[in-house]
């Protein structure tokens, strides 16, 4: 530990301040959650309930079922299109970092340009297509549209490029093809790259919302965050309700985040520098 | 799998920093043909095919065929204020979240990367939200800015300031928004920066000790003009992300009040689905994309140029 | 046929190639295929009304042998209608929705629904005759009826009996003295805020809720005997019975008798805790009051304006066909018949607050002796639909125009005048803005 000195004094201050007001949120929901509705509605705001804290409503809420339901759908939607994803994306980073092909500069630079395409403003066209599709309310119409991840290729290529060559020669000189290659030698190397990929998918696929919840009308499929906007639970008063159906949802991924931080701060901090 | 045709002349490059050249090889047509198809299933041709629906009057309901308007649909965009005001709130909203997400993550990870105790605890606090769907990060908001019941108000109110109806207010709406939008998305650039911040190397200051210079001087003098590449990039994605805006507002004030939330994407969103008028959604879709366009284009040439100088 | 390809087989395939199939086995979430002996109805009840509606629907179910009757309830609001909107031009509509009669113009015209069959409906004992006038009239649009009304629904006072008994304010029937102006009513919500000693005497949540504004508003204003003319080129309205309508509703909203920054669920919860004695809110919230075992007392909503027109905002849920491309027969029969069982057993629905529409169960002895309920059921007979028009109705743009625009003036941010004016612009925006068919 270092010698304390009044400006890390100050700086431990404000850095526990700022730490404050970020977990408060967090803090007030989980504390809501707990009330009874006539509590959590109470005015003047109060802290401690009067009625006491109860349980009542998470299992309310586990006992109609949906949700339990919806963190299926995300975790079967959020898998696909991690699993999708990452192997599209390493292949085609492989062929643009080792294999010289017709075409090859043509489609590298479309994919880099595409990077720059939002893809979010094509939820119309994006929607008639799936109509078309007929691919409307199934898993597959909203896994397919979030795996071209042009950004994900390039960080993967990027990554790639910078393995030494010489480490395949060997494998070369055994006859080993392009594919062997790849698979034994270059994705093994790439083992973080690939963790960061697939944490930042998943990520971003669990917790995505206007694709999916443009291409869902059934309940039954929509995914957490979809399903919590879109199906009532309760009428009128709510807000224990509401805080407890938050902090379910909310749940999961912290939980994955306390186990696996330094991985995921790792991944985003590599992945999210072409990020969106 | 087919098995590729090996030559070696691609095979002998050393450096790891000069681009290695590639085996000539067909099969790379092969790698990234899975890719190139969902690429261009899912993001080339809808935007192809936006195109098309731009000039027709499809309606999301009406079974019948849709009929080419020509520009009319574009005509209507131009001159429909509700484009404009949408677009001028999309812009605010971008202002009033880039800043503070630049500035405040710049200060959060410049702060932790004093290397303070506690390190696990302000890594969690700040990137916690992050790992939030916006639907949580609304629903925690609005039970915040409850203008009766929330937190915000009666804390003000130990203070004697009188609260206001934040999400409901159009002075404050998107002000309110943004500053959800902030907490929520916060981590995310603190990351990028803690991880550039420590990818500096410490001969550096050390260097700079020697040569006397304080703390505040080793900031000002190496750190923020070593941050500088890593600013620019996070400028680039923050307002980028910031344009699209659109669940956090969808969901806390879908737009209101008195549109002063609406964003851009909320009304091809409203026009496309609610009003059932696809074809001239699919035309303010491609005004909004020209936009970005263009100030992407701006932007690139704008860090190019900074990068030289 | 099913028109239930087997993609969804399929699909499992693939996820459980994809290693996912521990996780589907152990959870056997995988939605189940449509048999043609299932129907799907989506509606948007929960909560109390969604327990009842639960209800009727499973006794209906317990009717139909071999039927069942899935619900897929989803959240009220411009969602519900974006997604039911959405899920009719997918094709693959539910067989049997919910549509607010205030909706019907924005769903009918543009082949969002199917027409019900008349002589089908008379071999079910539904016709012309099992409805009151005004609501059939209501159901049709182009000469096909496209909507069966379950109830109707209005806006009205609520009061707390036992507050009102304590402050003497009960006459001997267990009435309020008669309201006839707006200074009788803030005299009255004064007196309950002196028996309870809160904030304020009455409940009435707008913030951010342009149905709410909307609902007093269209009472107050139809209460002059007039309405709105949306069909032509132009926007059509009364604007004196405007103005006057927006200025009642503001002086209500004073901060002294009624907050002037209350949402509806803060302004309900403070009705349900005994803090306010009044409440002006839908018959809806009636199930809430009474399982919080709440002394409850009910009456329409009184004409402040000495115009003598009794006149009340109010709508109706009803049953409505989602297109489909090629409907199943088989189950499109059963939806026939689940809607007659279902309006035949709507009494537990009227148990819920609304007024039953179907006529036979009105006339019964035991919807008359329902109280509070039979204290307001005449609301039925005058209530005022929204205008209708492609853009109108429950939770459609024309609300949030109305809330963007009104709210203002009952916050005291803009002027009554320049509130209506602003309204009254957005509204030939929207005009001009419809889709054209």
């Amino acid at each position: 530990m270092r010698s304390i000195n009044p400006g890390r004094v100050v700086a431990f201050a404000v850095l526990a301040l700022l730490s404050l007001l970020m977990l408060a949120p967090f803090l007030w929901a989980i504390n809501t959650s707990f009330k009874t509705e006539t509590d959590a509605g109470a005015s003047p705001v109060t802290i401690l309930p009067e009625g006491g804290y109860t349980w009542d409503t998470y299992v309310d809420l586990f006992q109609m079922g949906s949700i339990p339901t919806w963190m299926i759908n995300s975790l079967i939607v959020a898998t696909g299109v991690t699993i999708i994803t990452l192997v599209i994306s390493a292949l085609a980073g492989y062929a643009f970092s080792r294999l010289d092909f017709t075409g090859r500069k043509l489609l590298l630079g479309l994919t880099v340009a595409s990077i720059m395409v939002p893809g979010t403003i094509f939820i119309v066209p994006l929607f008639d297509e799936m109509l078309a599709f007929n691919m409307v309310d199934t898993y597959w119409g909203m896994i397919l549209p979030q795996v071209v991840a042009p950004v994900m290729v390039f960080i993967l290529k990027r990554f790639f490029d910078n393995i030494p060559r010489e480490l395949e020669d060997a494998a070369r000189v055994d006859g080993a093809g392009s594919f062997r290659i790849f698979l034994q030698i270059v994705l093994p190397l790439s083992r973080p790259i690939i963790a960061a990929v697939a944490i930042f998918t998943f990520v971003g696929a669990w917790n995505n919302f206007l694709w999916p919840y443009i291409v869902t009308n059934d309940p039954d499929l929509m995914t957490l965050p979809v399903g919590l906007e879109t199906v009532s639970t309760g009428f009128g008063v709510v807000f224990a309700e509401n805080m407890a159906k938050s902090v379910l949802a909310a749940l999961p991924l912290i939980v994955v985040f306390l186990f696996f931080q330094r991985q995921i701060i790792k991944g985003i901090a590599t992945t999210g520098l072409g990020g969106q | 799998m087919t098995s590729a045709t090996l030559t070696n002349k691609g095979a002998t490059t050393k450096a790891v920093t000069t681009r290695p050249k590639a085996l000539r090889s067909q099969s790379g047509l092969l790698y990234v043909l899975p890719f190139f198809v969902t690429f261009v299933l899912f993001l080339l041709w809808p935007l192809i095919y936006g195109i098309w629906m731009s000039f027709t009057d499809r309606d999301l309901a009406a079974g019948a065929e849709p009929e080419l308007v020509g520009f009319a649909n574009y005509a209507e965009a131009l001159t429909d204020p509700m484009v404009w005001t949408t677009f001028g709130n999309t812009v605010l909203f971008t202002v009033m979240t880039t800043i503070p997400l630049v500035v405040l993550a710049l200060a959060a990870a410049l702060l932790v990367n004093m290397g303070l105790p506690g390190q696990w605890v302000w890594r969690m606090a700040f990137f916690v939200p992050y790992l939030l769907a916006s639907t949580v990060v609304s629903l925690f908001w609005e039970w915040l800015y409850n203008p009766e019941l929330g937190l915000i108000n009666s804390v003000l109110g130990v203070f004697g300031i009188e609260g206001r109806s934040w999400l409901q207010d159009p002075d404050f709406a998107m002000a309110a928004i943004a500053v959800a939008t902030t907490w929520w998305t916060l981590g995310f650039n603190f990351l990028l920066y803690l991880a550039a911040l420590q990818n500096i190397p410490s001969t550096v200051y050390e260097a700079a000790s020697i040569d006397g210079a304080g703390r505040w001087r080793q900031l000002f003098s190496i750190t923020l003009p070593l941050l500088r590449n890593i600013t620019m990039l996070i400028l680039v994605l923050q307002v980028l992300a910031s344009l699209k805006v659109f669940d956090q507002i969808f969901q806390m004030t879908a737009g209101g009040p008195d549109d002063s939330t609406r964003s851009i994407l909320m009304y091809v969103y409203d026009t496309g689905f609610t009003n059932y008028r696809l074809g001239y959604a699919s035309a303010i879709s491609y005004i909004f994309f020209a936009i970005i366009l263009i100030l992407s284009l701006l932007q690139l040439r704008f860090a190019r140029r900074s990068d030289q100088s | 046929m099913s028109k239930w390809p087997d993609t969804r087989l399929s699909r499992r395939r693939v996820l459980q190639a994809a290693g996912l199939s521990a996780l589907l086995a152990g959870c056997g979430t995988g939605p189940a295929a449509r048999s043609t002996r299932e129907i799907v109805f989506w509606h948007l009840m929960t909560g109390g009304d969604g327990e009842r509606m639960n209800a009727i629907v499973t006794k209906a179910d317990a009717d139909m042998p071999d039927t069942e009757i899935k619900q897929v309830v989803l959240a009220w609001g411009a969602p519900y209608y974006t997604k039911l909107a959405m899920s009719a031009a997918g094709g693959r509509a539910p067989d049997l929705g919910i549509v607010h009669m205030s909706r019907l113009a924005g769903y009918a015209p543009g082949g969002l629904l199917d027409p019900w069959d008349l002589d089908r409906l008379a071999r079910y004992g539904i016709s012309e005759s099992t409805f009151t006038a005004p609501t059939w009239k209501s159901s049709i649009v182009n000469g096909k009826v496209y909507a069966l009304a379950l109830d109707s629904h209005t806006f009205v006072a609520f009061f707390n009996t036992e507050l009102a008994e304590k402050g003497g304010l009960l006459d001997t029937g267990g009435k309020l003295p008669e309201i006839r102006s707006l200074d009788d009513l803030k005299r009255l919500g004064r007196e309950f805020k002196k028996l309870t000693g809160h904030k304020y005497g009455i409940s009435y949540g707008f913030l951010g809720d342009g149905a709410q504004l909307w609902r007093l508003f269209w009472t107050f204003y139809t209460q002059h005997g007039t309405t709105f003319d949306l069909t032509g080129d132009r926007f059509v309205y009364d604007a004196d019975a405007f103005g006057e309508s927006v200025e009642t509703m503001r002086s209500l909203v004073d901060g002294e008798v009624a907050s002037n920054s209350s949402d509806y669920a803060t302004a309900s919860s403070w009705f349900l805790g005994g803090d306010t004695g009044l409440a002006f809110s839908g018959v809806w919230e009636l199930p809430q009051y009474q399982d919080a075992k709440m002394p409850l007392g009910a009456m329409p909503i009184p004409n402040l304006f000495g115009t003598d027109v009794d006149s009340t905002w109010g709508d109706s849920h009803t049953f409505v066909l989602p297109h489909q491309d090629n409907p199943d027969e088989q189950r499109r029969e059963l939806a026939y018949e689940a809607v007659s069982k279902i309006l035949k057993n709507s009494l537990p629905w009227g148990q819920a607050g609304h007024t039953p529409a179907y006529q036979p169960v009105v006339n019964t002895p035991e919807f008359k002796a329902l109280r509070p309920n039979n204290d307001y059921a005449v609301t039925a007979t005058y209530l005022h639909y929204d205008p209708p028009s492609s853009f109108t109705g429950s939770a459609s743009s024309f609300m949030d125009q109305f809330r963007n625009s009104i709210q203002n003036a009952l916050t005291g941010q803009t002027s009554v005048k320049d509130a209506v004016a602003t309204f009254a612009e957005r509204v030939n925006v929207l005009m001009s803005k419809a889709v054209q068919r």
